[in-house]
């Protein structure tokens, strides 16, 4: 048996070595480097311009970086996940906004970085916070974590809430499954080969073309990503929803949403929520494979939002605001046009 | 849990060392728990179902080989039958029967409607029942003792390689290599990781990408005419070929490790000089149980050739909706079934036609074979009987033109006919590796691929090794896609 453990060994050893050391060093998504990645673009973007080229960067350090360095509060926050980063200034005429949604963005991103608001006295006026079923599910992404400090302050000091943190685990750091990627590893060897840059561009008031962020944190999606071919999105959106099973939120989730809500309130924040439609083929599969899960989400939602008396915008069903299969990138986000309908544009 | 993620990456080493760690008595548990564990990582309430069709058939064997009465036997096994094929018609055939009698219903004028159940299909299901099927056939033909060990029994119908997608397995095969001790053997290690690698370079490697292109055309087929449908469907064919060949390799492999011998599954079939020999090469688990349970109890060979030819036809229409609830299913089989009954009336008219083991000769009729499989996979691939309609009309429509704006050298052509909307790259690695695919077939002769690497040097053989994991490692596809064989 040891022969053969040593042979084996001998075979995959050296591979293993190799996915390690191209993923550390050449480190496209720039994981294992030190924040000043980040910095530099948080430093454009406060300084009101746009950039350009961004796609290595820790989202939510990000927006650490940008409440800390802002000089103004916005009148207007919107927080959320990826499905609401298009939300713009052009929706609301006048007022200053700032889009701090994160991509996978859950309940403890909106609780931290609510945490990180407050404790730089930056709470708006006004505050848009995205509610959706995926964003209340215990325990889906852990990637809020490298903002643990300011969760911890919004649910302590803020929520008096007890929190378990739980262990600290190496496996649900990203950087760590990243290292061991195989996907990392072909990033790497692709973003190695092509000779590219890992620098993002400052590019002043010019739209960033090939994936960036406008200076107020609202995103910029390349041209591939927002010309899609409607036939393929609608294909993968049929096919994932015939086998994605969701469950609407459970009453824990729900009653920590609703403390932040009356949170805010108790701060004088003017909270709305909205909600941003699926897919129609992705809507219907899901509904058809979790007994209505999300018509049934949808109508917690809004019992919440009218017990709290909060307005509550757009809907999970795409038909309920007029948004068809062509609106959508992808099975989970629709383009602008559509965003401006949940905003009745 | 799917082969060609990290998950099974994971599992597969901790189940194998604990199997050689356990003392024999305790094995089959683990075994057994370990393929509870991959099937509920799926859908686990689906367990049920299987549990179920378990107990059936673990009483009905028991209780065939007790019944002395020849009469009351066939009862049992009917029993045991109909419980499997149930199960079947329940989950995988319900939706489609209502909608085809509703339309019936519809065309006499009754307006009364079947509701559907739109019941997610449990995975594997019609793999398992069929293996399960056979294990009370045989025990009621007296080739099989009935397994008196209910956990050997459910490991039987459950062994988590072959659980999902085959190979379909017979209990005189499988059942008593549970029974036997298994050391610990480096040479069967070896086989069986060379095996799984070489699978995995299919599945990830070949199938994955050329999903790509096969999807983006037969997405969207009535955007295209000529090169493009030709050149997609010769993809699926290598898609589907490799998708599941590795699917099977993966599992023979990971038996193999730990010492258990698993059916073969392929034997390179598109190197086949007839249909007939293709069918002797493809999912040959699937076609020797059709033969053996429903093509020989239907007179076999023994019958009058129209009767054999009629019963042929009918084998393979049964074995295309097997495939799938859809009409589409049904077709390819009829297709290959005609084809085949066409074949066997050519060769007895025509004894010397085509005979002959000439080099020219032998490509010509690997080429027609692998053409007439390639019309038949597009009724198997397309979503609808009128996008297979729409491609068999339209598959050589315009060739000569494309063929001129392909050589004018315009990137946008090449991209639209012949890349099929995908990068340059992806088309030049994916043509490479069926090119690697076939050159290692081509060299194979009559072994198997571990036979045939082991037969050769250290040399030759770690560079084989390094390289199958070099490729796997850059330009394997890894977002986690089922293989196609799972739904059925």
């Amino acid at each position: 048996m040891r022969r053969v453990l040593a042979k084996l060994m001998m075979l995959f050893l050296p591979f293993g070595g190799i996915v390690l050391w191209v993923n550390f060093y050449v480190d496209p998504a720039n994981l294992f480097s030190d924040h000043s990645y980040t910095k530099g673009i948080a430093s454009i973007m406060i300084k009101g311009h746009n950039v350009d080229n961004v796609s290595n960067y820790d989202e939510r350090l990000l927006q650490k970086e940008i409440i800390t360095g802002i000089q103004e509060t916005p009148d207007i926050v919107v927080i959320g996940s990826s499905r609401v980063m298009e939300v713009d200034t052009g929706l609301f005429p006048g007022q200053k906004l700032r889009n701090l949604s994160v991509s996978h963005g859950n309940i403890h991103d909106l609780i931290a970085i609510i945490g990180i608001l407050d404790s730089m006295n930056r709470l708006p006026k006004g505050m848009i916070l995205e509610i959706d079923p995926a964003m209340l599910v215990p325990n889906e992404s852990q990637e809020w974590k490298v903002l643990t400090t300011f969760h911890h302050y919004t649910m302590k000091n803020l929520l008096k809430r007890e929190f378990d943190y739980g262990p600290e685990s190496i496996f649900l750091d990203r950087r760590m499954v990243a290292l061991f990627s195989i996907q990392y590893f072909q990033d790497a060897v692709r973003f190695w080969s092509r000779g590219r840059a890992k620098q993002y561009e400052d590019v002043g008031l010019s739209a960033p073309l090939s994936g960036g962020r406008f200076s107020n944190g609202v995103i910029a999606y390349p041209e591939y990503y927002r010309m899609p071919d409607t036939l393929k999105v609608n294909e993968d959106a049929a096919r994932e929803g015939r086998k994605t099973r969701m469950a609407p939120p459970t009453s824990g989730m729900l009653e920590l949403y609703r403390d932040l809500l009356q949170l805010l309130k108790g701060k004088s924040v003017q909270v709305k929520l909205v909600m941003v439609p699926y897919h129609p083929a992705y809507y219907a599969g899901i509904n058809r494979n979790s007994d209505n899960a999300l018509v049934r989400a949808e109508d917690l939602f809004r019992e919440m939002a009218e017990g709290n008396h909060i307005e509550i915008l757009g809907s999970l069903n795409p038909d309920k605001v007029h948004v068809t299969g062509h609106d959508f990138y992808d099975r989970w986000h629709c383009n602008k046009i559509a965003i401006g309908r949940l905003f009745g544009q | 849990m799917l082969f060609n993620s990290f998950e099974f990456a994971v599992f597969f080493p901790v189940v194998t060392g604990l199997f050689f760690l356990l003392p024999h008595r305790y094995r089959w548990a683990l075994l057994l728990a370990a393929s509870c564990f991959f099937y509920m990582f799926f859908r686990p309430v689906y367990i049920l179902i299987l549990l179920l069709t378990i107990v059936i058939d673990y009483y009905a064997g028991i209780w065939i080989s007790k019944e002395p009465d020849k009469r009351k036997r066939k009862y049992l096994l009917l029993l045991s039958i109909c419980a499997n094929v149930g199960v079947l018609v329940v989950f995988k055939y319900y939706d489609f029967i209502a909608e085809n009698l509703n339309q019936l219903l519809g065309i006499v004028g009754h307006d009364a409607s079947i509701p559907f159940l739109h019941i997610l299909l449990p995975i594997g299901l019609s793999f398992h029942t069929f293996q399960a099927m056979s294990y009370t056939i045989e025990v009621y033909r007296g080739h099989q003792a009935p397994e008196r060990h209910f956990g050997i029994y459910a490991l039987y119908v459950m062994f988590y390689p072959q659980l999902v997608a085959g190979p379909i397995e017979r209990p005189q095969n499988l059942i008593h290599q549970f029974h036997e001790e298994k050391k610990f053997s480096p040479e069967n290690v070896r086989s069986g990781l060379i095996l799984i690698c070489w699978g995995l370079f299919k599945k990830v490697v070949i199938a994955d990408r050329l999903s790509f292109f096969v999807d983006q055309v037969y997405g969207n087929v009535t955007e295209y005419t000529g090169i493009p449908l030709v050149l997609s469907t010769v993809a699926f064919a290598f898609q589907i070929y490799c998708d599941f060949s590795g699917y099977s390799d993966i599992a023979i492999g990971s038996a193999r490790v730990m010492g258990f011998n698993l059916m073969s599954n392929f034997d390179r079939p598109y190197r086949s000089t007839s249909l007939t020999e293709f069918w002797r090469r493809w999912h040959i688990s699937l076609s020797t149980w059709f033969r053996d349970y429903v093509y020989v109890p239907m007179g076999g060979k023994y019958v009058r050739k129209a009767r054999r030819y009629l019963n042929l036809v009918m084998v393979f229409l049964i074995s295309g909706f097997w495939h799938g609830a859809n009409w589409t299913f049904v077709i390819w089989g009829g297709i290959h079934g005609s084809i085949m009954v066409a074949e066997q009336e050519l060769r007895s008219r025509f004894t010397g036609l085509l005979h002959g083991n000439s080099w020219l000769l032998t490509c010509f009729k690997r080429g027609l074979v692998f053409g007439v499989v390639c019309m038949a996979w597009i009724f198997f691939r397309a979503g609808s009987l009128d996008d297979a309609r729409y491609i068999t009309m339209n598959l050589f429509r315009g060739i000569p033109d494309q063929i001129s704006l392909i050589l004018s050298n315009e990137h946008m052509y090449r991209l639209k006919l012949l890349y099929l909307q995908q990068p340059s790259m992806e088309f030049l690695v994916a043509f490479l590796s069926i090119m690697i695919l076939m050159l290692v077939q081509a060299a194979q002769k009559s072994l198997t691929v571990d036979q045939w690497l082991i037969s050769k040097g250290v040399a030759f053989r770690w560079t084989f090794y390094y390289g199958t994991i070099g490729a796997i490692l850059l330009f394997g596809v890894f977002n986690k896609s089922d293989f196609i064989y799972f739904q059925f």
